[in-house]
């Protein structure tokens, strides 16, 4: 088989991957660097941003989870790429400036340790013998040994395990070749290894790095019943714990069939991915905790409000909030105030009393925050209502879906 | 009465030109109309001052304006500088004038009309030298040089030079405005031409280019999701005057 027939099938088997960003690492090699705003170098047709060459190294697989087009007992063309043929096409593309690195996960072939070494042998080569200081993300093998994964974490930037399914049983039932201790063990080893080589750098800072830009997961989403309120609180869970620098979401597109698989839901997959993307984003950098987004009583995230209108709705009695006093923390809880207008408003409040037309100047979307703010002691408009009126106001004319691809970029 | 006679400024229509224009506009205290060189209008030889182009002249006039306002201001002037601005010192000469006035307040004013022209303008042209970092496409000569075509809306091929000598230090490269016939070529240090077809004559592209730009479109094909098109989002990202120059797209 030749070369561009391996690419043909590794890239396809590699484009439902979440993750493509390359920021969060500066890195000068002798042939290349890591730019820390991360650069996109191309768009799909479907209009998803290239910047890394996102291949499996092999999908001949030992395994056979439920959910994967990859799995052993499909009927699929299978390639392996050696360690060269990656490395090649890997600078050939970074000379022509067509990439900013390499996204290299795999399918098990032979064994985790022999799939896991291949993949670092690619980074290795990468760096010792091409000089090569571009981006290069290793999607590591649960299962793989410490030693393996701790050499990979040297010449890598990322390295990240898929922990694939929201709940053990979940996991025993769909991919029952994988195990919870392999995901979560090789999980905490490079977030320990991550966080004690950021503190060895700060010391010297020569040190040799490890993974300098962190650690991410991914979990697919509606290849099981878990609610959202469990995902949340798993992701919430994953960063408190293992330093995890991003959780990717992947809707679950019907690949297989197969009777453990759900039956199609209500809300659409795409839609759903997109709606936990907002929540994480809460967890992330507004100060939500994951019961506060889904309580017992709401425990999934809603079809026609973003969460954070659907909690503020849900937690009207606590407003309005008066613009000039409010604390920072209750400013980036109102609906259409972001982290940049929460931070302006308490910078502008300084010099100013506040009335609504500076905050329109300041980038807030009035037509969610009008409802949630008052400014000197009034409402906009003399506006008084309810949460249900509101909730008619803002409801969606046209479908979310409709939007939706565009909002999620 | 006074507009009759508005002064008409000439210059040759070059940056450095115009710089020197803005100069004595300031120096003499006048709010004359433009006009360059070979634009086609009537000229009054009595209201027309015809200003020299002098490189060293516009310089001083630049560490003048850092002098009397801030790095920052000077430093959108010469993004803006890199877009095409005839017709647009006016706003260029109004814009000196509050820097003056202002010194380095100048940029807080973002409800003056003037400032905010000045801000867009300059951010349409560094959101493309962002986008051109990742838009250059490089093919390989036989020379062993990596050479790339590309046509920029605005003069940017100075800004890109950072970025690709920081990125490709150990490699021969040659950046090519095509449609101003600049070239920028690196090869341990920069060298700027404004003859690039007598630099290209010889050069010829590589045997493998063929075969990589084949395996770069075997890869952007297959990881397009096929059911989920959407060519006006992808054109939102990646205007298609862009296109000309992508390998990857027809
Ligand atoms: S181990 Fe990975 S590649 Fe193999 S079947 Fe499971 S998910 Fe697919």
């Amino acid at each position: 088989m030749n070369i561009k027939e391996k690419l043909d099938i590794l890239s396809d088997a590699a484009k439902y991957d979440a993750s493509c960003s390359s920021s969060g690492s500066s890195r000068q090699g002798k042939h290349g660097n890591t730019s820390s705003s991360g650069i996109c170098h191309s768009w799909t047709p479907d209009g998803r941003c290239i910047s890394l060459l996102k291949i499996l190294l092999s999908n001949v697989c030992m395994f056979d989870c439920v959910y994967c087009l990859n799995r052993r007992s499909n009927d699929i063309r299978r390639a392996t790429f050696t360690v060269d043929e990656i490395v090649k096409i890997t600078t050939d593309f970074y000379k022509r400036n067509y990439i900013e690195g390499l996204f290299l996960s795999s399918a098990v072939f032979l064994s985790p340790d022999d799939t896991m070494r291949r993949m670092m042998e690619v980074a290795k080569k990468l760096r010792r013998e091409k000089g090569f200081g571009g981006y290069i993300h290793l999607k590591s093998i649960p299962g793989a040994s410490d030693e393996l994964v701790e050499e990979a974490g040297r010449y890598a930037d990322r390295l990240s395990v898929n922990i694939e399914l929201p709940s053990n049983v979940s996991l025993n039932k769909l991919a029952p070749d994988k195990n919870k201790e392999d995901i979560f063990g090789s999980m905490s080893y490079i977030g320990k290894n991550y966080l004690e080589n950021k503190e060895e750098r700060k010391k010297h800072r020569k040190a040799p790095t490890f993974a300098p830009a962190g650690h991410s997961t991914q979990m697919i989403i509606g290849a099981s019943p878990e609610s959202d309120r469990q995902i949340v609180t798993l992701s919430s869970g994953l960063y408190d714990k293992f330093a995890l620098k991003r959780v990717y979401y992947s809707a679950y597109i019907p690949i297989n069939e197969d009777v453990r698989l759900p039956e199609p839901q209500i809300i659409t997959p795409l839609l759903r991915e997109h709606r936990l993307y907002q929540a994480d984003w809460l967890l992330r950098f507004y100060n939500f905790k994951a019961d506060e987004i889904l309580p017992v009583t709401a425990p999934n995230l809603d079809v026609d409000f973003d969460p954070k209108t659907a909690w503020a709705l849900r937690n009207y009695h606590q407003f309005p909030i008066e613009a000039n006093t409010a604390s920072y923390e209750w400013l980036l809880r109102v609906p259409g105030i972001g982290v940049q207008g929460a931070k302006r408003i308490v910078m502008a409040r300084r010099h100013t009393s506040l009335d609504f037309s500076h905050l329109k100047k300041m980038g807030i979307v009035m037509k969610r925050a009008r409802f949630f703010i008052t400014c000197r002691g009034h409402i906009l408009d003399n506006l008084r209502t309810s949460p249900q009126m509101i909730a008619m106001t803002l409801k969606p004319k046209k479908s979310v879906e409709d939007t939706q691809l565009l909002l999620k970029i | 009465m006074k507009n009759l006679y508005k002064k008409t400024y000439q210059y040759d229509g070059t940056n450095a030109g115009m710089l020197c224009t803005l100069a004595d506009a300031i120096k003499r205290g006048e709010m004359p109309t433009f006009q360059t060189a070979n634009s086609v209008t009537l000229n009054f030889a009595e209201h027309t001052h015809i200003v020299d182009t002098d490189e060293e002249r516009s310089e001083v006039f630049l560490d003048w304006l850092k002098e009397i306002s801030d790095e920052y201001s000077v430093r959108m002037l010469i993004y803006i500088l890199m877009s095409d601005c005839i017709g647009y010192e006016d706003t260029l000469l109004k814009y000196c004038l509050l820097l003056r006035k202002h010194e380095n307040n100048t940029m807080r004013m973002q409800a003056n009309p003037i400032v905010r022209s000045i801000h867009d303008r300059c951010y349409k042209v560094t959101k493309e030298i962002h986008r051109f970092k990742g838009l250059i496409r490089f093919q390989e000569l036989e020379s062993g040089k990596y050479w790339a075509p590309f046509e920029p809306d605005n003069n940017i091929i100075v800004a890109l030079i950072p970025h690709f000598t920081a990125r490709f230090a150990d490699q021969k490269w040659i950046l090519h405005d095509i449609s101003r016939q600049i070239i920028v070529t690196w090869d341990k240090q920069i060298l700027y031409n404004k003859k690039a077809a007598d630099y290209m004559k010889d050069e010829k592209i590589s045997d493998a280019e063929k075969d990589i730009q084949q395996l770069w479109q075997t890869f952007y094909k297959s990881i397009t999701i096929t059911n989920r098109i959407n060519p006006k989002l992808q054109a939102q990202f990646m205007p298609r005057r862009y296109w000309k120059y992508l390998p990857e797209v027809e």
